[in-house]
């Protein structure tokens, strides 16, 4: 999966979720202070992960995400992982 | 487990007038029911209608109850929950005095120390809530 098929797939539910125009979301911005999120709204975005791409977050995951690029790329790294465990 | 009765305090955290199930009738490692009598001197009564925080609360304390429940037969320590949102609440209709709720809550998910919760509340036939929980479970 590339990062424009996760971005695709996974920014209009961030627009839903978090009520922000879809403009905001450039691969360069802030993921914290677009989607504003606090505590409880990084749970919100990990049930939004987890039922869209199918694996598990864990705790501390998002610690060294600052743009939603570096997020695509945590997103994209997960999803290859569990392609190789799964082929292996 | 079926139609159980269990002295329901040493289940739950909350003491009178603060008690807002009687008895767990169904538990399961992800669901559980409770059943509660609505009383005319509940402190969330008002003209004989039980209020939407005591629905609310209903809900959270069946919650506690089946971690509680849970927590017991493993032999472990209870630990504190805290209610750290609510999403989607609707209340359809008020319980009356002499009404008996029968409230269910389905774990949907865990993330890191939430716990979120499907919680609905069916009195009879009637539908008198439902909403989504998130339980802050302290110590996880």
């Amino acid at each position: 999966m590339t990062q424009i098929e996760i971005a695709e797939k996974i920014i209009p539910f961030l627009v839903e979720e978090f009520e922000i125009e879809r403009e905001l979301i450039v691969p360069e911005a802030n993921l914290r202070d677009t989607l504003q999120l606090d505590s409880l709204d990084y749970v919100d975005l990990v049930v939004v992960i987890e039922s869209n791409f199918g694996f598990k977050v864990k705790q501390g995951d998002f610690q060294n995400l600052a743009t939603f690029e570096e997020f695509y790329t945590y997103v994209q790294g997960k999803i290859n992982n569990q392609e190789e465990v799964s082929n292996n | 487990m079926n139609e159980t009765h269990l002295h329901i305090q040493e289940y739950i955290p909350q003491r009178p007038p603060i008690i807002m199930i009687d008895k767990i009738v169904d538990i399961s490692e992800s669901k559980v029911v409770c059943e509660f009598q609505v009383k005319r001197d509940n402190l969330f009564v008002a003209e004989g209608e039980l209020l939407e925080p005591g629905i609310i609360e209903n809900i959270a304390q069946t919650i506690a109850a089946g971690a509680g429940y849970r927590a017991k037969v493993k032999n472990e320590k209870v630990k504190l929950g805290y209610i750290a949102a609510i999403k989607n609440l609707n209340i359809h209709t008020l319980p009356s005095v002499g009404d008996v709720l029968s409230t269910s809550v389905q774990i949907v998910n865990e993330v890191f120390s939430v716990t979120i919760v499907q919680g609905e509340v069916i009195c009879g036939s009637r539908k008198i809530a439902d909403c989504e929980m998130r339980i802050y479970i302290e110590g996880n």
